[in-house]
């Protein structure tokens, strides 16, 4: 479980998060949505321990983020965190990359020789598994970046953005899948950002909407059709919780645009 | 015969073209110096012989690190892992060369020497400047395969060097002296091989988390911010201690053996020096971790001080305090005790009494402040009130 109490963030003048409060249950896929520059990202390096919010604070698994040094390994063990814009290492094989990031979790070599293999081959990157990094496609290291956080089997999984970046549609396809699958067979706990809510009908759980670094709705699908008393699509949904006037102003737009 | 006896050197010797590199500076230095000589009427043989000895003795000190650095294990990641898949015992002879002295070093310095051409005690400088950088480094190497009694006996042992540096016969004794307590360093810890790198005092994250082909790479952002390894890096305890307490003996030692005229700059030019060195301190600690919010936000929001990032300045600056009432107090000259009507200026010899007792007792304290006083480097890292920033290189792809 994900608790966030009372978080605010300022990286200067003006707080980034204000005041969120956040309860992200075991087994949940929450799904952080809201227009560019409303602090997502923020929010997820928040619960990551990449920022240390200077009010509030992180709880995972009834264990404070940052309190003591045991605690905070012992979060870094069942927490991965993949940032919308990774760094990997150019020089290293995408199958050297996860294997080293695998062990970097404590996976026993037999097993993970293993789950990367499959990884790889989900992916279709098998040829490509043994090519230094540097030769993939922006897509091919999406999906690198991807396996390396899957190939940990943390238990929650932080990811920002994980479907943009040039994934192919098999890509979305096969993450989508393991996505439901470490939800509803592993009981992992997966908190994602994304920008676009067309694949959150069938994936999420839950729906954080935000706004100006609030959280202005925080519920299912269903339950945020009720509250924008919307029944249309969720993108929709989300349009009419995040800017409530568009759909007042396209309608003025189209009632006032004169007749030709 | 001549054969046989480069087969006998070569168990020592550098590659054939170090060697050569070697005979030209040697032959260059040796021309140039005949060609001053010729021309430069100012210049005695007597400087030149001087210029000589320092060079052939720089060359000594460059053979002294190759004999550790190419030859002991820990030295070399590669050869360690090799021998680590071997049968290889302490009993055997190691199968990259001797790390201990042989016969073989004993003529690569008596020739130096030779070239030296000057039979008199300066000569012995050349077999000082190898010994004091071999044990040096073998010191080093010593302490971290967890012979730190015996590493820290010779890092004192050798710096009573500094009391007879005048005297390389002296120097020479003290070297030898020195290489008996590392003889036994090296052969306890070449018993205890293959080395468990859990007992280093600083092991790099990524030498004891990943082994084989990925041992000594990076993975990248966000996995090496991230780690959820503990990281080993810092002082023990009795490490801390002994470090300082050695570097105030060195200082102690240089100062007593310096001439009056230099003495005043080693007690006084450390107190400049100790200014930068607290604040380098604080550089592990930036590393990849930057204050939570800019200059501006603390002032509009009134965060002057962020205890749990501002925490990282107290060892530098108690540092830096101690280095200025220390190390201040021993290099002030004019060293005078007012009274209300009369005042005592302290004789020269009680000036230089306070100063070489004060000097070196400052050098520890400030060494012993930056080692001991918190936060510890992992402790701050995993519990700090800090921002989280990966350091971009030529290694790593942005997505």
């Amino acid at each position: 479980m994900i608790q966030l109490q009372q978080v605010t963030q300022h990286y200067g003048v003006r707080p980034v998060l204000r005041r969120i409060d956040l309860t992200i249950e075991t087994g949940e896929l929450v799904a952080i949505i809201g227009p560019n520059g409303m602090g997502k990202s923020t929010l997820l390096a928040v619960m990551a321990g990449i920022l240390s919010p200077q009010h509030g604070k992180v709880i995972i698994d009834g264990m404070e983020r940052k309190s003591t040094v045991e605690h905070e390994l012992a979060i870094r063990r069942r927490t991965v965190f993949l940032p919308d814009k990774p760094w990997l290492p150019k020089n290293r094989t995408g199958r050297e990359f996860l294997m080293g990031v695998g062990r970097l979790y404590d996976i026993p070599d037999d097993g993970l020789i293993d789950h990367v293999e499959r990884l790889l081959n989900v992916f279709e990157l098998e040829k490509e598994g043994d090519w230094p990094i540097r030769s993939y496609s922006a897509g091919q290291q999406k999906k690198i970046a991807l396996s390396s956080a899957l190939v940990t089997r943390a238990p929650i999984m932080l990811l920002d953005e994980p479907f943009s970046g040039g994934l192919d549609p098999s890509g979305i396809l096969a993450l989508k899948h393991i996505l439901k699958h470490q939800v509803q067979q592993e009981r992992a706990t997966i908190v994602m950002s994304t920008p676009v809510p067309e694949l959150l009908e069938e994936l999420a759980n839950r729906i954080v909407v935000m706004r100006q670094g609030e959280v202005i709705a925080y519920d299912t699908p269903t339950g945020l059709r009720s509250l924008s008393q919307c029944t249309g699509p969720l993108d929709e949904v989300i349009a009419r919780l995040v800017h409530p006037r568009t759909m007042e102003n396209l309608e003025h737009y189209f009632q006032e645009r004169p007749k030709c | 015969m001549l054969t046989a006896f480069f087969r006998w050197m070569r168990l020592v010797l550098p590659r054939g073209d170090a060697i050569l590199l070697a005979i030209a500076l040697i032959a260059s230095f040796e021309l140039i110096g005949a060609l001053v000589l010729l021309l430069n009427s100012k210049v005695s043989p007597v400087d030149l012989q001087l210029a000589r000895t320092f060079f052939l003795a720089l060359t000594a000190f460059v053979y002294g690190i190759y004999r550790v650095n190419e030859f002991h294990p820990l030295a070399k990641p590669d050869y360690r892992r090799w021998l680590e898949t071997t049968p290889w015992t302490w009993r055997n002879p190691l199968p990259g060369g001797p790390v201990l002295l042989v016969p073989q070093d004993v003529v690569v310095l008596a020739l130096l020497m030779g070239l030296n051409r000057d039979f008199s005690f300066q000569t012995l400088y050349i077999p000082v400047a190898f010994l004091s950088f071999y044990l040096a480094n073998l010191m080093a190497i010593n302490w971290l395969l967890g012979e730190w009694q015996l590493a820290y006996s010779t890092g004192f042992g050798l710096g009573l060097g500094g009391l007879v540096f005048r005297r390389p016969d002296y120097l020479l004794l003290i070297d030898l002296a020195c290489y008996l307590l590392t003889r036994i360093a090296v052969q306890r810890s070449f018993r205890n091989f293959p080395w468990d790198d859990s007992h280093q005092p600083c092991a790099p994250i990524e030498a004891s988390k990943l082994k084989g082909d990925s041992a000594n790479h990076r993975l990248g952002w966000p996995y090496d911010s991230l780690t959820p390894a503990k990281l080993r890096i810092g002082f023990r305890l009795h490490d801390a201690i002994c470090f300082a307490v050695l570097l105030g003996w060195w200082h102690l030692t240089l100062l007593w053996g310096a001439d009056e005229r230099v003495r005043f700059l080693i007690i006084a030019l450390p107190l400049i020096a100790y200014v930068g060195i607290p604040l380098l301190r604080v550089f592990p600690y930036f590393y990849m971790h930057r204050s939570p919010i800019d200059v501006w936000g603390r002032i509009a929001n009134s965060w002057w001080v962020i205890p749990k990032f501002d925490c990282v300045w107290i060892a530098p600056l108690s540092a830096l305090m101690l280095n200025f009432l220390l190390l201040g107090w021993a290099s002030w000259y004019e060293w005078t005790v007012r009274f209300r009507y009369f005042e005592v200026t302290l004789p020269t010899d009680w000036r230089y009494a306070v100063s070489i007792s004060l000097a070196p007792v400052g050098t520890t304290a400030v060494s012993l402040a930056l080692f001991l006083i918190g936060p510890k480097l992992e402790h701050w890292r995993l519990t700090g009130q800090h921002r989280i920033v990966f350091q971009r290189s030529q290694e790593f792809t942005e997505l």
